[in-house]
């Protein structure tokens, strides 16, 4: 970005060039030390036996063919992708519906007001949030069932049967997020010229396909930006189940990252545990770019 | 000028970050505890020896800092020895990753005298040094929970213990157990479950008795759910060699109870949930639950009117687990037998009555000592002491208890039997956990 291809550097060039990496270095130290060099040290300990209290041992693939025995794991991994498949299209969608309701019906006090609103749940710690909702899906005595037994219908376990465990988790954590990804919707809805959602209104467009039609594909890099950021946190999830379900019932909501929480930080088994993170790091990726084929091949 | 000044804070930023990175120095804080050491020795001949100690913070309430404590009692040994004690008190967060990896950056970095909690990755790796040569048969006869501590493969014991009690007994709601017509608490397994059944019977709308085996993790699930049974049932967790032994008897006889008081009703189906058993019992929701004993002045002051049993007679009699932490010697200490007199002193009486009265009230760890649990606990130490068991530390215990855990789940659910769940869980420990 500094010299120009082909041609030789003045040294007013140079200078400037000097000037920026003296300028980017610390940030890129850390970004090195903190994000780089663990991914690296990660991938080296997956092929070593290390609990912490011994140097690593280099046992070379012996985690791998653990991990990909490990009925344990294939059932979170499992979990995990349902995980994925229920919350990030469910917040992605919900957050754009909100966002161009706020946008379009509602930008005035009453709006900001709800705004606010929607993102409370965004600021909430985990822990707390799971705490709320463990009383609401208590099976004796939860808010949920209370209010269904006023119409003769339940009580359910909610948390206590593995479909509606998972089904509940996944929709905590649609509650806890869809704030922060309606907030991203809305500036970018904001962002969209003012004159071409007017064109659309003046030529008849109605709500539906002003939305589907304008608003939508305006927004494809903010929902490319909502749903690579959604399946990656998806991945990762851990907190909420932690919290809510133990990974419980019968292992129906343990996820991989709480997977790899329980082998590292219990067991001290870091090797082990660095080989999934390495797994599920692939996993990832791989996801990542089926996705971003997935929106290339929409733009061309 | 600007692009000067921003250099220079450029600059210092990346001189900072590998400043941070940095050894520590022998007054840095450490994990939220504090390094309080007065005197700095030098290396040479003639100077005093020096040893590194690690203990946790213990002091949850106004009173004297674990620090000031310590500090206090510290001075007297020092002189007595002409020793300088490096006292670290350390937070409970990450406490056994601070533990680890300080042992393994070893003598200068790490304790010479550790308080542990986990052991078996310590001992197995040779970080812990055998104390047999340094007890006595004094300190034998003094020391009550001396042969509760962790043993290597040889069999030499690696740790003394520090903190032992808070054992899981029987806490009935009497109240509840009245109007269920019960006077007399139940002694063995027949006879709790035909309370439970009796409770049940009398108020539907309540748990007869409450476990938690939808808990965060397996070590939280089994403590109060199967170890007190396990122990009366006469299981061992390990065997001779040292091998785990959970696929026995008493494992199967313990599962089946506990799958017979599901399939009677007694549990309903949130036990597998993460619902506070603990808050139930508090609430007078539940009649019966089984706990560590600390958690009986919550009980008091909620006005619980509880009486508790120290456990029930399984088929290997009266039994139940309790909780024993200890200290160690780091097998990289220069000054082993000090070390080790450090940990007698720490575990004196002349140490213990005051750190029980003012920081942490536990069980007396010697004979002479003056300090007494509230009762009925004290006499539970004096004459049942022999009927507590502490669950030694195995290779990757935590995932074998979530993995046990997770399919005693799938048994309450109705989706295994009792063996399926030892089976499962065994197949799952040597081909997945064990190394």
């Amino acid at each position: 970005m500094f010299k120009t291809k082909g041609r030789a550097s003045s040294p007013l060039m140079r200078r400037q060039a000097a000037y920026g990496i003296a300028y980017i270095t610390p940030g890129m130290l850390i970004f090195l030390v903190f994000c780089i060099a663990p991914i690296f040290m990660t991938v080296f300990y997956s092929f070593t036996q290390y609990n912490l209290a011994q140097p690593p041992e280099w046992i070379n693939l012996e985690n791998y063919q653990k991990v990909f025995t490990n009925s344990q794991l294939r059932r979170a991994l499992f979990n995990t992708v349902i995980y994925v498949i229920i919350t990030v299209p469910l917040q992605t969608l919900l957050a754009m519906f909100v966002a161009n309701f706020l946008a379009e019906y509602l930008n005035n006090r009453y709006g900001r007001f709800l705004r606010s609103v929607i993102f409370i749940p965004t600021l909430a710690s985990y822990v707390a949030a799971a705490s709320v909702w463990e009383v609401i899906l208590a099976s004796k005595g939860g808010l949920l069932n209370e209010i269904l037994g006023i119409f003769g219908v339940g009580p359910f376990n909610w948390l206590g049967e593995p479909t509606s465990a998972l089904i509940c988790v996944s929709l905590v954590a649609v509650w806890k997020s869809v704030g922060y990804f309606t907030i991203i919707f809305y500036a970018g809805i904001m962002n969209v010229d003012v004159s071409v959602r007017e064109a659309a209104l003046i030529d008849g467009a109605t709500p539906s396909q002003r939305f589907w039609k304008i608003t939508a594909p305006l927004l494809k890099p903010i929902t490319y930006l909502n749903v690579t950021l959604g399946i990656i946190w998806s991945f990762q999830a851990f907190d909420i189940v932690y919290k809510l379900t133990g990974g419980g019932p019968f292992g129906a909501t343990s996820t991989v990252a709480y997977i790899i929480y329980a082998y590292a930080f219990q067991d001290f088994r870091i090797g082990y545990a660095s080989a999934v993170a390495v797994l599920l790091l692939l996993v990832i990726l791989l996801v990542h770019f089926i996705q971003q084929h997935f929106f290339e091949g929409k733009e061309d | 000028m600007k692009k000067v000044l921003a250099l220079a804070l450029a600059l210092m930023l990346c001189v900072g970050m590998f400043a941070g990175c940095g050894e520590k120095s022998a007054s840095q804080n450490i994990e939220g505890g504090t390094q309080t050491s007065d005197t700095q020795t030098g290396g040479t001949s003639g100077d005093p020896a020096e040893l590194t100690l690690w203990l946790p913070i213990y002091q949850f309430g106004d009173g004297i800092s674990d620090e000031e404590f310590w500090n206090q009692k510290l001075d007297a040994f020092e002189a007595e020895n002409n020793c300088v004690v490096n006292l670290e008190i350390l937070s409970w967060s990450d406490y056994a990753t601070v533990i680890y990896t300080g042992m393994l950056s070893g003598a200068g970095e790490g304790p010479d005298v550790v308080y542990v909690t986990e052991t078996y990755d310590l001992i197995n790796a040779g970080l812990l040094a055998p104390l047999d040569e340094y007890i006595t048969e004094e300190d034998q006869e003094k020391y009550v929970f001396l042969d509760q501590g962790a043993y290597n493969a040889e069999g030499q014991l690696c740790t003394w213990p520090m903190m032992a009690g808070n054992p899981c007994v029987v806490f009935y709601n009497m109240d509840m157990l009245a109007a269920a017509g019960i006077t007399e608490l139940p002694t063995t397994w027949d006879e709790f479950y035909d309370v439970c059944v009796a409770l049940k019977e009398t108020n539907p709308d309540v748990w007869p008795f409450i476990q938690s085996w939808g808990a965060t993790n397996g070590v939280s699930a089994m403590l109060a759910s199967f170890w007190p049974f396990f122990f009366q049932a006469g299981g061992t967790v390990l065997d001779d060699q040292g091998n785990l032994n959970l696929d026995s008897d008493a494992t199967l006889e313990v599962l089946n109870f506990i799958n017979k008081l599901k399939a009677d009703g007694i549990f309903d189906d949130s036990i597998v949930t993460m619902d506070d058993p603990n808050g139930k019992f508090v609430n007078g929701e539940a009649a019966i639950i089984i706990n560590g004993t600390g958690n009986a002045a919550t009980y008091t002051e909620q006005g619980i009117n509880w009486q508790c049993s120290l456990g029930l007679e399984g088929s290997g009699g009266l039994a139940t687990n309790f909780s024993v932490d200890s200290l160690a010697v780091a097998s990289y200490c220069e000054e082993k037998a000090l070390a080790a007199d450090l940990i007698k002193y720490i575990t004196s009486a002349e140490c213990m009555d005051d750190y029980h009265e003012q920081i942490y009230g536990m069980p007396s760890l010697t004979t002479d000592a003056t300090y007494t649990e509230p009762e009925p606990f004290q006499s539970m130490y004096t004459n049942d002491a022999d009927k507590m068991h502490v669950v030694p530390s195995f290779e990757g215990s935590a995932s074998f208890m979530d993995q046990f855990q997770q399919n005693v789940q799938g048994m309450l659910m109705g989706q295994l039997t009792p063996e399926q769940v030892i089976e499962q869980t065994m197949t799952y420990y040597n081909e997945q956990i064990v190394s």
